[in-house]
């Protein structure tokens, strides 16, 4: 289960980083009018998640430096576990930051999201009077 | 005959299919956004509704992804000329890209990735 959070957080990073730099070298190449290098929170996301997963290829090359350098004394045994001997926080923190990001250029940081989840709240609150209400009178909540 | 006021300024035909376009899409602010949902949608559903013809599921997160890489790559070629897109619908396209990036990635297993 963890291998695969791993697996899928370092995947996100990976996928993050292509798109985020094909936009960039693409406006960069054809001189585009509407450059995303211009976004600050893009960039600034950009340069965290290289910041990370150059920190995370480090890490590695240390974990594994340690295996194929460690002797075994009689009673001993090696560490294991390469790069998924790692802190998964690392990962954790990096598909965090990406979310947060999207959240924020979606919806905003300001007030106007609260009133789209004042609504969707409000909706999914009917739904469960509804369903309430039809498992009383006795038909399918469905 | 009776003349009516235009609720938008109508576009220069006279100096290329370009400018059309792009005078269209300053006096109806809606239409480039729309376009890109139009061809967000045309390759989701599409995909989707195919897929289910053939296989009787379909693999949603992966059309998702392909839906959302053809619209960024179409919003990449609106951004080469400035008129068409601002940074802000170029910024929401990348979000949704990558977000549809995180679907498919936590959809997946470990051997499937």
């Amino acid at each position: 289960m963890l291998k695969q959070l791993a697996t899928s957080f370092l995947l996100i990073i990976l996928f993050t980083v292509a798109i985020i730099g094909f936009a960039v070298n693409f406006a960069s190449d054809n001189d585009a009018e509407v450059d995303i290098s211009d976004d600050e929170m893009i960039t600034e996301l950009n340069t965290d998640l290289e910041t990370d997963l150059s920190n995370l290829g480090e890490d590695s090359e240390s974990t594994y430096k340690s295996i194929i350098e460690s002797s075994v004394e009689e009673g001993e045994t090696t560490p294991s576990g390469g790069q998924f001997a790692l802190n998964p926080q690392d990962y954790l923190s990096a598909t965090q930051n990406i979310v947060k990001v999207g959240y924020v250029k979606i919806f905003g940081g300001g007030g106007g999201f609260a009133v789209f989840l004042t609504a969707f709240v409000s909706f999914l609150g009917l739904l469960l009077i509804l369903a309430v209400w039809k498992a009383w009178i006795g038909r399918s909540p469905d | 005959m009776i003349f009516l006021d235009y609720l938008y300024n109508l576009p220069n035909a006279t100096s290329g299919l370009d400018e059309i376009l792009i005078d269209t899409a300053t006096s109806v602010t809606g239409l480039i956004p729309l376009l890109l949902l139009f061809v967000f949608f045309v390759v989701f559903l599409g995909g989707v509704g195919l897929q289910t013809k053939r296989l009787g599921t379909a693999d949603y997160p992966l059309w998702s992804v392909v839906a959302s890489i053809s619209t960024f790559l179409v919003t990449l070629l609106m951004s080469v000329k400035e008129g068409f897109i601002n940074i802000t619908w170029l910024a929401v396209v990348i979000v949704i890209t990558i977000f549809s990036g995180v679907w498919l990635f936590l959809d997946r297993k470990i051997t499937e990735v």
